[in-house]
């Protein structure tokens, strides 16, 4: 017997003995008992609307086609997912949601937009409890942008993002320097770029006043300095002493020509096409934005992009925004408890793993995951090179934004001050602050917060 | 034969109806809305209530529930304030530009021949390009990375311009600083409206032109010929004659143009996000932000926006008497 003929004898051995575990692993998904699901399909026929942004963003778009055939296939109910662009995203959501016949069933949201529909949604404790729903598989910040710092649990933890620093390693071989941990390190890594005379922007930052993205960062410099947007009695804090001082920061890197001059009209996405298209050695953004750096045309880029945790402040904490899409149950749905059978799926462990590691497809390869025993998989980060392990360590000084309906009013005046300081290499930041406070206090005044 | 009233009622009863569902009641229902408090997150408590028991008078009205107080708050609105100083530059910048560049291809392509006939065809594509597209695509190309508007700016008038000051500065007594040739278009709160206006003119002035070569085809080719024969160069017959005899064209696609730009609203979307800070934040966008995405208070979108038909029944009226004026 050839070696060629044994080896495939050995093979073919293989395959059959792999064959009842294959087996057992495809029954383990197609069975609703593995994810508490309701046996006889008591919903057959049943369709489900879900109301969701972005097809094209690979996060969203996993999470709707991964496994969507064995979950009808068991339960007979299906789900269509209304895809919306994130920029008209907000207004369709509170549309649906404020509908009393509106077709959608299931919302997924973003944290701060959620405060203005928390009225609308199915209160989902009863259903954690009863699904055995491991709330402590969540992360705090994760858990408060759910229940809106409240008793209620709104909605469950669906995508989420902590802020990483995407950077060129060989950009740093090149220079002599080491990732830089806080932002003043990072202001010093940019300027030996600089020095170095590479041709290429140390960073690129986002001021643009774009869809308010502009804010994301500048939460990790106040709240890591120690400021923070409002204090203990609601009154706007974010332009004392260390406020300026950590804005200062933060808008220092387009002053001091680190990022480009036309970063004050960049929002997120273009920020980091800076970096995808091997112009700018850093970028701080969403972890999700990792299959793109790494996916880029560019060579020098994709083989030499590494990531960290987001930079914190010298002295101060590393604390920076966890930013949520919870997924949660409109409570005018006609389909409540067929809503709530897909979120047992959905939102299940085996699920959510199973998104996370099916790298089949490289238009819907994810590394998103928000359950903290998934984060801590040991062969979802050898999948992801580790990234769910530095975006683990982001999350445990994680914090979210306040979340009260008044801070979509909120949001403009911040973001377009942040804007404003920017564009103006002269402007007196402390001045700006002190006039966005005054505005937020209208805000807040108007809204019955003060007394008088 | 006896003629049958009824038959043109039903005849117009299916256009009737939509009229009716599409902008009727719509302009009711926010003409009633602006009067009340009404927060999209909440129940609504609107003044008429209608009769659920019989013996019920059929409507009652609580006055107490009508307010001025929406139209009050919006002139204490620095915000909305902004928005009218916004959208009343940006009228003015996109409806000259539209106007001028609109008569000037006009004027070029109105001779009779093949490339003007393809020109002509042409012209309608950039009106066709949907508002929303046209805001990501000059986004883009305004880029001063990638864009080739940005490239075509540096390099075809920031560069010659610089190339002369330099020139300039080695004669005595001149010292002129070189314009700053990485402009960042979006940026800039001057540049940023001109840039939305232009990105609407790209797509009216085409539009603007066929109108004006419709205009200039019906002008008698005798009183061209009478110009010429008296002596007058082209100048003088276009500023003398052709511009005389177009004057109500041009009020009419003046004040058509102005409509249209008094409603803009998809570009700043796309293309400033309203910035920089509240530079690019027309009406139509502040009325958005307003009613459904940042304050959800739809009683005060409401009152805002029939500010805005307030002034846009002004101009339709002033267009609607000269289109009727001229007939």
């Amino acid at each position: 017997m050839n070696f060629a003929r044994k080896l495939s004898l050995l093979l073919s051995l293989a395959l059959f003995l792999s064959l009842p575990l294959g087996a057992a692993f495809a029954q383990d998904i197609m069975d609703p008992a593995t994810f508490g699901l309701q046996e006889g399909k008591p919903y057959d026929g049943t369709h489900l609307d879900f109301l969701i942004c972005c097809s094209t963003a690979p996060q969203f778009a996993s999470a709707a086609v991964k496994g969507a055939e064995e979950f009808t296939a068991m339960t007979g109910i299906s789900v269509t997912f209304g895809d919306i662009p994130f920029g008209s995203f907000q207004e369709q959501l509170y549309l649906e949601a404020t509908n009393p016949s509106t077709d959608f069933d299931i919302v997924a949201f973003v944290d701060a937009w959620g405060t203005n529909i928390y009225d609308f949604l199915y209160p989902l404790n009863d259903f954690v409890a009863d699904a055995g729903f491991d709330w402590d598989d969540y992360g705090p910040a994760y858990q408060s942008a759910s229940t809106g710092n409240s008793d209620t649990i709104y909605g469950l933890p669906f995508r989420g993002h902590p802020l990483l620093l995407f950077y060129r390693q060989d950009v740093f071989d090149a220079v002599g320097v080491d990732v830089p941990t806080t932002w003043q390190e990072l202001s010093e890594v940019s300027q030996a770029i600089v020095d170095s005379g590479m041709d290429i922007d140390p960073i690129a930052m986002y001021y643009g006043v774009n869809v308010d993205q502009n804010l994301f960062n500048w939460y990790s410099h106040l709240w890591g300095a120690g400021a923070d947007i409002f204090d203990d009695n609601w009154e706007p804090a974010f332009n004392n002493e260390i406020g300026v001082a950590a804005t200062e920061q933060y808008v220092s890197y387009v002053r001091d020509g680190y990022s480009p001059e036309a970063s004050v009209t960049y929002n997120e996405s273009e920020a980091n096409q800076e970096m995808i298209q091997g112009r700018a050695a850093m970028f701080v953004g969403w972890w999700w934005y990792a299959s793109r750096v790494f996916a880029s045309e560019l060579p020098e880029v994709a083989d030499n992009a590494a990531f960290a945790a987001a930079p914190g402040w010298e002295g101060g904490s590393a604390a920076s925004y966890g930013y949520l899409w919870p997924v949660g149950v409109l409570a005018q749905s006609d389909n409540l408890e067929a809503s709530l059978e897909y979120l047992k799926w959905l939102l299940h462990p085996i699920t959510e793993r199973r998104i996370v590691l099916d790298a089949e497809d490289s238009a819907l390869d994810t590394n998103v995951a928000v359950r903290l025993s998934i984060l801590a998989d040991e062969e979802v980060n050898a999948a992801h090179g580790g990234l769910q392990g530095v975006a683990s360590a982001v999350l445990a000084d994680a914090r979210t934004i306040p979340l009260i309906p008044e801070y979509t009013q909120v949001i403009p005046i911040l973001a377009e001050t942040i804007n404003e300081i920017s564009i103006d290499p002269n402007a007196d930041i402390q001045g700006l602050l002190d006039i966005a406070a005054e505005d937020v206090r209208f805000v807040m005044q108007a809204a019955g917060y003060y007394d008088g | 034969m006896r003629k049958k009233r009824w038959v043109p009622w039903v005849l117009v009863a299916p256009a009737l109806v939509v009229v009716f569902a599409t902008t009727i009641y719509p302009l009711l229902a926010a003409f009633y809305y602006s009067f009340h408090k009404y927060d999209l997150r909440k129940a609504p408590q609107f003044a008429i209530q209608f009769a659920s028991q019989a013996g019920d008078p059929l409507i009652s009205i609580d006055w107490s529930l009508l307010s001025l107080r929406n139209y009050t708050l919006a002139f204490s609105d620095s915000r909305f304030i902004n928005s009218l100083n916004v959208t009343f530059w940006f009228t003015i910048i996109s409806v000259g530009l539209s106007v001028v560049i609109g008569l000037f291809i006009a004027v070029i392509v109105q001779k009779p021949g093949r490339l003007q006939t393809l020109t002509k065809i042409l012209l309608i594509f950039p009106f066709a390009v949907s508002p929303a597209l046209k805001g990501y695509s000059w986004r883009y190309m305004l880029n001063d990375q990638y864009g080739i508007y940005d490239l075509l700016a540096v390099e075809l008038l920031i560069k010659p311009v610089n190339l002369i000051i330099e020139l300039l500065n080695h004669l005595p007594l001149i010292d002129i600083t070189p314009i700053n040739e990485t402009v960042v278009w979006l940026a800039d709160r001057f540049w940023a409206l001109f840039m939305l206006a232009m990105s609407e003119t790209w797509g009216w002035a085409p539009l603007i032109a066929l109108m004006f070569v419709g205009a200039l085809g019906s002008i008698d080719a005798q009183i061209f010929e009478a110009a010429r024969i008296d002596g007058a160069n082209r100048l003088q017959i276009f500023f003398r004659v052709t511009l005389p005899l177009l004057r109500p064209v041009i009020l009419i696609v003046t004040m058509l143009k102005a409509i249209f730009s008094l409603k803009m609203f998809d570009q700043v979307v796309t293309m400033t996000g309203g910035g920089p800070v509240r530079a690019t934040q027309t009406i139509n966008y502040y009325i958005h932000q307003v009613g459904f995405v940042r304050n959800l208070d739809i009683g005060y979108a409401s009152a805002l926006a029939y500010i805005l038909v307030v002034i846009l029944t002004v101009f339709s009226a002033l267009y609607v008497a000269k289109v009727l004026n001229r007939e």
